[in-house]
């Protein structure tokens, strides 16, 4: 009778390289959905996943970062099933966007406000179709696979997102509608 | 236009992009990920390279999860099992009936769970088999028609399903292989039995439960360390679970536990330790 110490040595070094270069990715996507406090909890739980699916981790980095972040979904879409809805679902925008921001430039401040105050207004859905691309870089295959959806579905949704981010950013902010938010100062 | 969009709500995005490397927390969950055997968590490596017997003699069938496994399981707990600021203030020795839509929760996030928790073989007609509640805890067994066991340690109140740490925890204690006919009579047997640490803390908890037949009417465990734990007997199954401390990355020492079971003549019987261990394990 055998016993197997482990996954070959190669499947072990692959796991070890992906943590260690998606980590921060996948921290800061569990971030963007959940209470900073757990975000590092849902992180080990992912990797543990990952660990116990180790076959099934793709070998190409940006496809196991994609994977993994379906993994983080599936795994945060549970979490919040026990919460209220609106809350668990909304993602979160940057709590530093205060028009008090010592230094920051009043348009700039003003500017980014609109937007997160649109941005608040969108459907849950519509935040996520945004979020991904914008904040977590997914292509719309990847997305689209985190989701749950087909490429199809998810470049529909994105484009209806963005089109609800403007009309709200039109209506609630007229002054805004075209208008771009400059980009920070470099200190 | 989309491209100036999406670099707009790039302003928004709430977490930073600095990165200063792996933090300790963060090559920790990987040491103890990685001292994990990976793969299907029923399988003979993950329990710890012991052979899992169906039982010859008796109707002991006992679960270990080594302590790796346990990383997985539980939470960020503290020092004190007990105190205020504990994950298990709560705790109590005697268990409380959920309520139906509880025990309907518990048994959606606990199947949730195991079948997404890696497990590669079917989980037919996965359902609850037993669900009780010590404070704000609930622990579910859950069955599959094919004669599975599966269970789960959990806060509802959080819909969390399954933790490496947090207060927001619950833990996947174990998952059986198929069993046959369950006890008749007075008899009782355990089909789960786990010890789980949280890795890094100072706390863990043991779980266990099993079937038992129509004339056992309640079971009691006694622990060295918690003392009498008293089990929910229901529908043929019977199931107990206790914090318990441990020394930081270990699972709880199993050893000492007995249990006293009382059938319907008012009569009762012990069972060892060294009994259920070797029925399962083997002389």
């Amino acid at each position: 009778m055998t016993t197997s110490s482990g996954p070959p040595r190669d499947d072990a070094a692959w796991f070890r390289s992906c943590y260690e270069q998606t980590y921060d990715d996948l921290l800061r996507f569990v971030q963007r959905r959940a209470h900073p406090s757990h975000a590092e909890d849902v992180v080990a739980d992912v990797f543990l996943v990952a660990w116990r699916r180790l076959p099934d981790l793709p070998r190409d980095l940006d496809c196991a970062r994609a994977w993994l972040f379906g993994i983080a979904y599936k795994t945060l879409a549970n979490a919040r099933r026990g919460q209220d809805r609106r809350e668990a679902l909304a993602l979160r925008v940057a709590d530093h966007l205060q028009p008090t921001d010592a230094g920051a430039d009043p348009d700039l401040v003003a500017a980014r406000l609109d937007l997160a105050s649109a941005w608040r207004s969108l459907s849950a859905a519509h935040q996520e179709a945004l979020a991904l691309r914008a904040w977590d870089g997914l292509t719309s295959p990847q997305a689209a696979a985190v989701l749950g959806i087909s490429p199809t579905a998810y470049r529909l949704r994105l484009s209806r997102a963005r089109r609800a981010l403007r009309t709200h950013l039109h209506h609630d902010h007229p002054a805004a509608d075209g208008r771009a938010v400059p980009e920070a100062s470099q200190s | 236009m989309s491209h100036d969009l999406d670099h707009d709500l790039r302003a928004l995005d709430p977490t930073s992009r600095q990165t200063n490397g792996l933090s300790d927390r963060a090559l920790d969950d990987l040491r103890h990920i990685m001292s994990t055997p990976p793969g299907d968590p029923t399988d003979r490596e993950y329990a710890g390279g012991r052979a899992i017997r169906r039982p010859r003699r008796s109707r002991w069938v006992t679960r270990a999860l080594p302590a790796a496994a346990a990383a997985v399981g539980l939470a960020v707990l503290a020092p004190n099992l007990f105190s205020d600021d504990s994950a298990f203030a709560t705790w109590t020795a005697r268990p409380a009936a959920p309520s139906v839509e509880d025990v309907a929760e518990a048994g959606r996030v606990c199947g949730d769970f195991w079948r997404t928790a890696g497990v590669d073989r079917p989980l037919p007609g996965l359902t609850v088999a037993l669900a009780e509640e010590r404070g704000d805890w609930t622990y579910t067994v859950m069955r599959t028609s094919d004669g599975q066991f599966a269970d789960c340690l959990m806060q509802l109140e959080h819909g969390r399903w399954w933790s490496s740490r947090g207060p927001l925890v619950t833990g996947g204690g174990g998952l059986t292989p198929p069993l046959a006919e369950g006890p008749t009579a007075g008899e009782l047997e355990a089909v789960m039995y786990s010890g789980s640490g949280s890795g890094t803390d100072e706390v863990g908890v043991v779980a266990i439960s099993g079937r038992v037949g129509p004339q056992v009417v309640s079971v009691v465990a006694h622990d060295l360390t918690v003392g009498d734990v008293r089990a929910t007997v229901a529908d043929g199954y019977w199931a107990a679970w206790w914090p318990t401390p441990v020394a930081p990355g270990t699972a709880p020492d199993l050893d000492g536990l007995t249990l006293t079971v009382t059938v319907a003549d008012g009569s009762t019987y012990e069972v060892t330790h060294e009994e259920i261990l070797e029925d399962v394990m083997g002389p």
